[in-house]
């Protein structure tokens, strides 16, 4: 097969108008399907929920009669703060990488670039949860259960010392399932993008 | 810019350029349904790009480029290698055009040949039956124009030994 012989019937193409009855107005207003948008849809739902959840729970401890409650609410509030960075820095990379209107390759090593840095971020970010929700439960069972601070008392070390193992011994299996789980989600694309990348570069 | 001018703006331009992108969409995707979602998506992108459009490059530049963009980088199921290809596969023009038996029998075997490459070479493929100038491939693609001659002929190479596979079985 010549290439050259066909681009004359290629060119026939261009000349028939048309390809059935489509509705570009209707079309512009659509929803996007591709995977980054779907990814974005994702995060300002986790977002909602988080408001919603989080905030139903941080405003319980904020107006509880006790003292101790309300420094805890303070702590949520902290989180809270740095859950928005959170959520600000991953949406900021999914932008990024929905931006199509550079050549190919320059394309491909920005959306390549994002996500393995919005993986990373999640990775990072869902381990470090385990460590913050077991301080957050030392707080809250400290509150309720040793109000005159007896926790650091002589008869409590043991305890502190299990839960310290518990939190780090969670943490590190929080961050091999986390590390299956983005696997899971997001390898596969990685790998394309990885391929097709390579393939452009080399001669 | 008003934006009921830049919608229409946007419209006129792109269906002067509806040929281009439903090629782009029969390269990359051979079932029906994948080729609408695939157009479907090439649209959108297109609309939500075109408010930073400034015209520093050709339209049907531009155009090319989110396109394949779109179509590469997209994460599309994966096409299978199709050794025959129904009619209803080839490109809807491909149905409007006044029949010719081997027209259509080239174009078909052209098809099942392109499905045969990666998705770097049915762009370059793309582009080269388009008539597009080195200079401006290597605008949409980013590759550079020695890269592109030396991948266009491998390119040739290839679409040569598939196109003796279809015709000899071997």
């Amino acid at each position: 097969m010549e290439l050259e012989n066909l681009k004359n019937i290629w060119k026939q193409l261009d000349a028939v108008p048309g390809a059935g009855n489509i509705d570009m107005q209707v079309l512009i207003r659509q929803r996007s399907k591709g995977p980054i948008a779907s990814m974005k849809r994702n995060l300002l739902f986790e977002l909602v929920l988080m408001l919603v959840l989080y905030g139903l729970v941080f405003a319980w401890f904020f107006v509880s009669d006790s003292s101790r409650y309300r420094e805890i609410s303070w702590f949520m509030l902290a989180i809270g703060l740095i859950y928005l960075i959170y959520f600000c820095y991953k949406y900021k990379l999914l932008s990024r990488m929905q931006h199509s209107s550079g050549n190919l390759k320059r394309n491909l090593q920005v959306q390549l670039s994002s996500l393995e840095k919005f993986v990373r971020f999640y990775l990072v970010s869902g381990t470090l949860l385990v460590p913050v929700a077991f301080l957050f439960a030392f707080f809250v069972g400290r509150s309720r259960y040793y109000p005159n601070n007896r926790i650091l008392s002589d008869e409590q070390p043991a305890f502190l010392l299990i839960a310290a193992l518990c939190a780090i011994v969670c943490t590190i299996g929080m961050y091999f399932i986390n590390a299956w789980y983005i696997r899971k989600l997001y390898g596969r694309y990685i790998s394309e993008l990885r391929r097709i990348l390579n393939e452009i570069q080399t001669g | 810019m008003d934006s009921n001018k830049l919608h229409d703006e946007f419209l006129a331009s792109v269906n002067e350029h509806l040929p281009m992108i439903h090629k782009v969409c029969s390269i990359y995707a051979s079932a029906e349904f994948d080729r609408k979602d695939l157009f479907q998506e090439i649209v959108i992108q297109l609309w939500r790009s075109y408010p930073s459009f400034r015209g520093d490059s050709k339209f049907s530049t531009w155009l090319y480029r989110i396109a394949l963009n779109t179509a590469i980088s997209g994460l599309r199921k994966k096409q299978p290698n199709l050794r025959s290809m129904e009619p209803s596969m080839l490109p809807q023009q491909a149905h409007d055009m006044p029949f010719d038996a081997s027209q259509e029998d080239k174009l078909r075997q052209l098809h099942l040949a392109i499905n045969q490459l990666s998705e770097v070479e049915r762009a370059i493929v793309m582009l080269y039956l388009e008539d597009k100038s080195y200079e401006e491939m290597e605008d949409i693609l980013g590759i550079n124009q020695n890269n592109l001659r030396v991948k266009m002929n491998r390119i040739k190479d290839r679409l040569r030994k598939i196109t003796k596979t279809f015709e000899y079985g071997t």
